[in-house]
């Protein structure tokens, strides 16, 4: 978004949050069955926003229809609160909702919008963290008639997807979901949990926080309600496992800027073709930095 | 007895207010059984719908607890208490229709019944004690209320009972409100 940017001002101008009171009370009508029925796909009538479908439309009117001019906002883009896509939905936010603070420190923020992470800091019962979805639908990939997959969710008929499972294990050797790994909520629904890695599939189990999935583009939104049950799919004699970060003598690999080696870490690659890697998470990087150096001073 | 409603009117209707009394909903659905104190100086139960409701949804007010005057605010369409997606009862009488539950492929058709009782506590000192567990409670809670008869549980965990249909309850006194989203298990007696 061009920072110059100003909305264009009509005679009644845009209301706090940009959306308008009929679509922020569908929303939040939404959003209270969605918790109500853990993981249930909720549709609603995603809005025309200012920016493509796919950029975080869902989440941001989840965003829109969640914000009060008290919150603290923090929005972040694969870990990081400085790309392309975190920056101009954050600067959207401050355009149309007045008042609002940002930061970019997980753990003042209030409302975390995100796009496939979730922040490494533990979060609490003050926050509210809302994902932005592409593909809502874990049975997609089993199933092409949503009229079916709706019976299937309802009756928790999820034997396809564990047949799609095992021809992995069978063909691998192993399940070769990298992210959006499928989840159970409370036992009954499977979600699709958006694009996150496999290391944070577990921090939405028995979370203290509410989580909230909004996809724009598919109309649907649902939730992972606090303290709630929220298991990968496996098999019994097949664990779940996260990313493993240990290199070929099996030492685990720290992070180049802060050496943390608890972190979930990005792969860079230089122009040398040097491979080292970084704390995908830019706020808790920069935290633990300052750790150090507040150490190394005293 | 009967669960007579004041009618204080904060201003309700505005915008910041209504996103103000959703969060507090929000927390009341994320997490059953915690009691919200409603922040606006109002009747919660009209609060609450007037921060929810709009021309598409569905309204029933059987034994008319509502005046003439809010229903133009609420632009709510009238309709009888089995079809309606939002239902405002005085929760001292016993249940007398079947709420919509909503379908297995449609589940959030399942209605939410607003109960005005006489008072809600965070104790077990009122008449109807509920032990309550599942999503968003980490250790089981109880809570207490009074004014509200106990078929309603009774019937409500019928509704329930095969998930994902159902119903959600919120419980309204004259400051407070709780809400008991299906997935709630509610324990008649509880700890005494």
């Amino acid at each position: 978004m061009n920072a110059h940017y100003e909305l264009p001002l009509e005679d009644a101008g845009y209301s706090f949050g940009f959306l308008d009171e009929y679509a922020k009370k569908e929303v939040r009508r939404c959003i209270l069955k969605a918790i109500s029925i853990p993981g249930y796909q909720t549709p609603y009538a995603s809005r025309e926003m200012p920016m493509g479908r796919g950029f975080g439309t869902g989440g941001l009117q989840l965003t829109l229809s969640l914000i009060g001019a008290d919150d603290t906002l923090k929005v972040i883009d694969q870990g990081s609160d400085d790309s392309v896509n975190a920056v101009n939905l954050r600067q959207f936010v401050q355009l149309t909702c007045p008042g609002v603070e940002v930061t970019e420190k997980t753990q003042k923020a209030t409302l975390i919008q995100s796009r496939h992470r979730i922040p490494e800091k533990m979060l609490t019962e003050q926050q509210i963290l809302v994902l932005q979805v592409p593909y809502p639908d874990a049975l997609v990939v089993v199933e092409p008639s949503e009229a079916r997959r709706k019976v299937m969710h309802g009756e928790a008929d999820y034997s396809r997807l564990l047949v799609k499972l095992y021809e992995d294990v069978v063909r691998f050797d192993e399940i070769t979901i990298s992210h959006r790994y499928p989840t159970r909520l409370n036992g009954h629904y499977v979600i699709d949990p958006s694009p996150i890695p496999r290391w944070d599939v577990p921090r939405l189990h028995q979370s203290p926080a509410l989580v909230l999935l909004g996809a724009g583009r598919e109309k649907k939104i649902y939730a992972v309600p606090p303290y709630t049950v929220a298991e990968p799919l496996v098999f019994d004699d097949i664990a779940f496992r996260v990313e493993d970060f240990r290199d070929a003598n099996g030492k685990r690999i720290a992070c180049r800027c802060c050496g943390s080696t608890v972190s979930f870490l990005d792969e860079l690659i230089d122009d040398a073709g040097n491979v080292t890697h970084q704390c995908s998470d830019s706020s808790y990087c920069e935290e633990q930095q300052e750790t150090i150096s507040a150490r190394k001073q005293a | 007895m009967n669960n007579e409603m004041t009618m204080v009117e904060a201003d309700i209707w505005h915008p910041a207010q209504q996103q103000q009394l959703f969060r507090s909903l929000l927390d009341a659905f994320s997490y059953p059984g915690r009691i919200q104190s409603c922040p606006l100086q109002a009747e919660p139960c009209i609060a609450l719908l007037g921060a929810l409701l709009d021309g598409q949804t569905t309204l029933s007010d059987p034994q008319d607890m509502l005046q003439e005057t809010i229903w133009p605010k609420l632009e709510a369409q009238r309709v009888p208490s089995e079809l309606a997606a939002f239902v405002l009862l005085d929760g001292s009488h016993a249940p007398e229709f079947v709420p919509s539950l909503g379908t297995l492929e449609e589940p959030e058709g399942g209605a939410t019944l607003l109960l005005r009782v006489a008072s809600l506590h965070d104790d077990d000192s009122a008449v109807l004690r509920m032990r309550l567990s599942g999503p968003g409670i980490r250790q089981l809670v109880t809570i207490s209320v009074n004014g509200l008869h106990a078929d309603w549980i009774v019937a409500r965990n019928d509704w329930v009972s095969s998930f994902p249909l159902g119903v959600e309850l919120v419980l309204c006194d004259a400051k407070n409100f709780v809400a008991l989203p299906r997935t709630t298990r509610i324990e008649i007696g509880g700890a005494a």
